[in-house]
């Protein structure tokens, strides 16, 4: 087996940017399985890309916009937002302090 | 002597007063509202709701660089910024990274106490979003929507500040200039203009102009969060300077970071270190198709401004021959200066006016025709009583010999003390010429 | 006999009072009572119906697939993250059927949060395929694929990442149709990759597919990237007996299974005798497409999936599955400080470099004929031993969805093991019209060598 891409360090980084908690099962999993997509991906280096912009959008719009203070369809009672909590207080969503 | 100057940038936001969000329908002006009654899928983050930009909120933004001398992007994007906060619904805020809607700017800033003029540069100004409101109370924190999706503005400027005074002076003439534009409150208190000064600490050489040379900027930068006042941003910075001199004088580096601002304490805590840094992972959002403006588009909304303070300001020292410190304190809002125009557009006598307006002689709530009226009365050639003036005159003469006598044997500026005790019997309703001319004719 | 009818012959049904929308609605959940425990297509089982025969789809019944939002009904994208989320919100796809008043039976099962080609990465269990019960129905639309072709609904709707209509619909013998990006609404659709997804139908017959489009498609205000284009009548546009020039390209006929390539032939011969023409032309290899699909579609994913908390709705970050988890991991990579370039913005490039060869094929042909999928169903369990084996699998279908074009599926014969096989045509931005109109004189041609009507009778 040959040097992994990514160190166990990074994979416990980039799930702490994801907020996933992994096990150490997951971690070693995971590191190889991203090695084996990491190398396969790597193959867009053949492609000469300098002189092409990048697509971000594929579709031929621009400048897509609403007029401000246009009608509210979708608004949603107090009820309806809270519909799919589990904690609420006073009508606020509540989680643990964090401060 | 300080061996330190202190480089400072600022991040500055601000709130838009649209009536919709930026990216839904929902009311905008979450401010005293019920928690969690202006929602919808799109600003609560639920799963499959998809984001559709606020024209207005753009139209004004751009409006926001143009007033800060920006060049205006022909090419502009929004971007995602991913960060996980219990007040940002979709664990990403939409924003602008390497396209924003206006970069490169200037703002000039006179400091009416001594003379001086002073500009600073403006990276970018670009769109965002607000996040949720959180409360802490007892052992839960407690999350209200209305203002998530709020159209917000940053405002991000180049370190080029050395001292407290500067960047409040600085941050009251753009409040003053969104405030002209009418985008936004631009309300400390109510959090509707809010701001990041980010601070260090560069050693003085011999070369002074190093500072200026972002290569050579210090190696470290903390930033100061939560201030709600002009003064708390002035004393945060004082406070940050003397700090970090201390932890630079026993030959250390202060920690990158980002800290609090305690207004109790009047001093700043530490929130988060570098270590905890974020990546953000922006990249291009990929539910909104690209901006792209036409030239005539972002040349007419430079043209389209309001007349701004600063140039208000000249013109009032060109065309009106106002005092500086008067036109500046004329200008601090765009109602009262385009008052103080009207006024002075029918009476013809800008500095009285500049007078009367400041010293509050005459109310500003009178319409400007009613103002004109009384400005021609308090300043018009005083009609005199010729009678009582002749009375006044020879008892004045009479009540004060000595004085009489001292101008007849060649002091002839006493004649003004006379004047004045003749004015101050007549109770100012008399002109001063005439009396002059009448004191003269009786005492020879 | 109801059993086997398609929507439009059912509408007619309905129509002329030979049946009423309850009684087929009945029909319906009554054979889903008898299948579904050993299908397992649906999740969820609709309740609260509203009969009405007016309407285009009036009455008519409708698998929908469990990541469209559906006000008051549960739905789940097969994850446990969302296993009691009761929408508070329509999705615009599932508004405009009901406002034809289509009726939804229930929400179909699906590769949690569409990750995934067989419905295994179910957090409720995988869907069997039909045909064979120790096999997959292929994904992730797979729940709506497998209904369909055991007629416990007359049709449903799907959604397209890249692959997510037109395999299962291959591998379970259904049409599936995956418009052009921004054809159809993505409002309510739980994100995958937001700049592929894509909302499609799947169906007995090719004029089902026409219905349901052109009540689907169309611009959408609350979608930023729908297109403002007009739609087609695509039921008129079937009446049309236009001659077409079919693209051939060499690549997309690699490492096809004998009988798939078999089958994919034989339908180029079936199209040369309705009057169309052939080309070879040249694209750019798929192997490159897959790589760009999996940049960005991870990308997107880990950002879609950043807003799943457990705050609002749900359950927290805790209940993500194995696949989505991976999925996180490597689009939080990508898109990390340092790898943006290399990765995700190549792949932007890479991505218009395959925009450009679409277009440019498509100045010389009107379609492009292949296969979704090169190979039949695969058992159960086979997926799992190889992480990257879907994109793989779906290594004919990323080019297009890259590229955001449309594309049809059809069943065009059974292989060695009798399980149905899927040939496709891709076509150029919003000719679905004209793919329609190809596959609609193919049908009348072949009746799909009776392959839909032999899966349905499995069912009696």
């Amino acid at each position: 087996m040959g040097k992994k891409i990514l160190s166990r360090e990074e994979i416990l980084h980039l799930a702490g940017l994801a907020k996933l908690h992994l096990s150490d099962e997951e971690i070693n999993k995971y590191q190889g399985q991203l090695d084996e997509t990491i190398n396969y991906i790597k193959n867009l280096e053949e492609l000469d890309t300098s002189k092409v912009v990048p697509t971000n959008s594929v579709v031929d719009l621009k400048n897509v916009t609403f007029e401000d203070g246009a009608e509210n369809k979708k608004g949603l009672t107090v009820g309806e937002s809270l519909s799919n909590t589990k904690e609420t207080e006073k009508n606020e969503f509540a989680v643990k302090r964090i401060m | 002597m300080n061996k330190y100057i202190p480089v400072i940038g600022l991040e500055i936001h601000v709130e838009l007063k649209t009536k919709s969000k930026m990216f839904c329908q929902c009311r905008a002006d979450y401010f005293a509202k019920k928690p969690n009654t202006q929602t919808c899928p799109v600003c609560l983050g639920l799963p499959g709701a998809l984001p559709v930009p606020n024209k207005k909120a753009i139209e004004w933004v751009q409006k926001i660089g143009a007033a800060l001398d920006c060049k205006l992007r022909p090419h502009s994007k929004f971007d995602r910024k991913h960060y996980n906060y219990p007040d940002l619904a979709k664990g990403y805020q939409i924003s602008q990274y390497d396209e924003p809607f206006a970069v490169n700017g200037r703002v000039t800033v006179c400091n009416p106490r001594n003379k001086t003029k002073k500009s600073f540069g403006i990276t970018r100004v670009h769109m965002e979003e607000d996040t949720a409101k959180l409360t802490h109370r007892g052992s839960g924190t407690y999350v209200n929507f209305n203002r998530s999706g709020v159209p917000l503005v940053e405002i991000v400027t180049e370190p080029d500040f050395h001292n407290a005074d500067d960047v409040k002076m600085f941050l009251e003439e753009l409040q003053v200039i969104i405030r002209y534009l009418d985008v936004s409150d631009a309300d400390m208190e109510k959090g509707s203009m809010r701001m990041e000064p980010n601070i260090s600490l560069q050693k003085i050489t011999n070369d002074r102009s190093q500072i200026t040379k972002k290569s050579e900027l210090p190696n470290y930068k903390v930033e100061v969060k939560n201030i709600n006042s002009f003064r708390f941003v002035k004393q945060a910075i004082e406070y940050e300077i003397k700090r970090q001199t201390e932890i630079l004088e026993k030959g250390k580096t202060p920690v990158q970071e980002t800290r609090g601002w305690d207004d109790k304490k009047n001093k700043t805590y530490s929130q988060r270190s570098k270590e905890e840094a974020q990546d953000y992972r922006y990249f291009p959002e990929p539910d909104i198709p690209p901006f792209i403006f036409e030239e005539n588009y972002l040349d007419e909304v430079g043209v389209s401004l309001p007349e701004l303070p600063q140039e208000k300001i000249d013109r009032y020292i060109a065309d009106y021959k106002v005092r500086e410190s008067d036109a500046f304190v004329l200008t601090r809002s765009r109602k009262l200066a385009e008052y103080f125009e009207k006024v002075v557009s029918i009476s013809k006598k800008p500095q009285q006016v500049a007078n009367l307006i400041i010293n509050k002689k005459i109310s500003i709530d009178l319409t400007p025709e009613k103002f004109c009226q009384k400005v021609e009365a308090l300043l018009s050639p005083k009609v005199t009583d010729r009678k009582m003036l002749s009375e006044t005159v020879k008892k004045t003469i009479v009540d004060n010999p000595k004085v009489v006598s001292d101008y007849k044997a060649g002091k002839k500026n006493v004649l003004m003390f006379l004047v004045g005790q003749v004015m101050k019997a007549m109770k100012g309703r008399a002109d001063a010429n005439l009396v002059r001319q009448q004191l003269l004719e009786n005492i020879l | 006999m109801l059993l086997g009818k398609t929507l439009v012959e059912l509408k007619e049904l309905i129509d002329s009072k030979e049946i009423s929308p309850d009684e087929l609605f009945k029909y319906f959940m009554q054979r889903i009572k008898k299948y579904n425990p050993k299908l397992n297509a649906y999740l969820t089982l609709n309740k609260d119906v509203d009969f009405k025969n007016s309407g285009v789809l009036g009455g008519i019944p409708l698998a929908i697939k469990d990541n469209f939002c559906t006000y008051g009904l549960r739905t789940t994208a097969s994850s446990k993250v969302l296993e009691n989320f009761i929408p508070p919100y329509e999705s615009t796809v599932t508004a405009r059927l009901k406002k034809e008043n289509a009726v939804f039976l229930g929400k179909t099962n699906m590769d949690a949060w569409a990750h995934g080609s067989s419905t295994e990465t179910s957090d409720f269990g995988a869907t069997k395929n039909p045909w064979d019960l120790t096999r997959v129905p292929g994904g992730s639309s797979g729940g709506t694929a497998c209904a369909v072709s055991s007629y416990l609904a007359p049709g449903g709707i799907g959604s397209e990442t890249a692959g997510s209509i037109r395999q299962p619909a291959a591998w379970s013998g259904v049409v599936g149709l995956k418009p052009t990006y921004g054809r159809v609404s993505r409002y309510g659709v739980i994100a995958m990759g937001s700049s592929l997804d894509c909302p499609g139908p799947l169906t007995l017959c090719v004029k089902d597919a026409a219905l349901i489009l052109g009540v689907i498609a169309g611009h959408d205000s609350m979608d930023a990237t729908s297109s403002p284009r007009s739609i087609e009548n695509y039921l008129e546009a079937l009446k049309q007996k236009k001659s077409y020039t079919i693209g051939l390209c060499d690549d997309y006929f690699e490492g096809l299974d004998r009988d798939v390539l078999n089958a994919v032939e034989k339908s180029i011969e079936v199209f040369k005798k309705l009057g169309f023409k052939t080309k070879k032309v040249k694209l750019l290899s798929p192997q490159y497409a897959i790589s760009v699909y999996t940049i960005i579609q991870r990308a997107e994913v880990s950002s879609n999936l950043s807003r799943y908390d457990g705050i609002r709705y749900g359950n927290d970050r805790r209940s993500f599955g194995d696949e989505a988890k991976r999925r996180i991991m490597l689009g939080t990579y990508t898109l990390s400080y340092g790898y943006y370039d290399a990765f995700y913005k190549k792949a932007q490039k890479v991505r218009t470099l395959i925009i450009e060869d679409f277009k440019r094929v498509f100045t010389e042909v009107d379609f492009v004929i292949g296969t979704p999928t090169p190979i039949t169903a695969l058992k159960l369990g086979e997926f799992e031993k190889y992480p990257f084996f879907g994109e793989l699998m779906d290594k004919f279908n990323e080019p297009g969805a890259m590229a955001g074009i449309p594309g049809i599926s059809l069943p065009v014969g059974l292989d060695r093991n009798g399980l149905p096989i899927g040939m496709q045509l891709m076509g150029s931005y919003f000719r679905e019209a004209d793919i329609l109109n190809a596959a609609y004189l193919f049908e009348q041609e072949t009746d799909y060598y009776g392959v839909i009507k032999k899966g349905i009778h499995n069912y009696e």
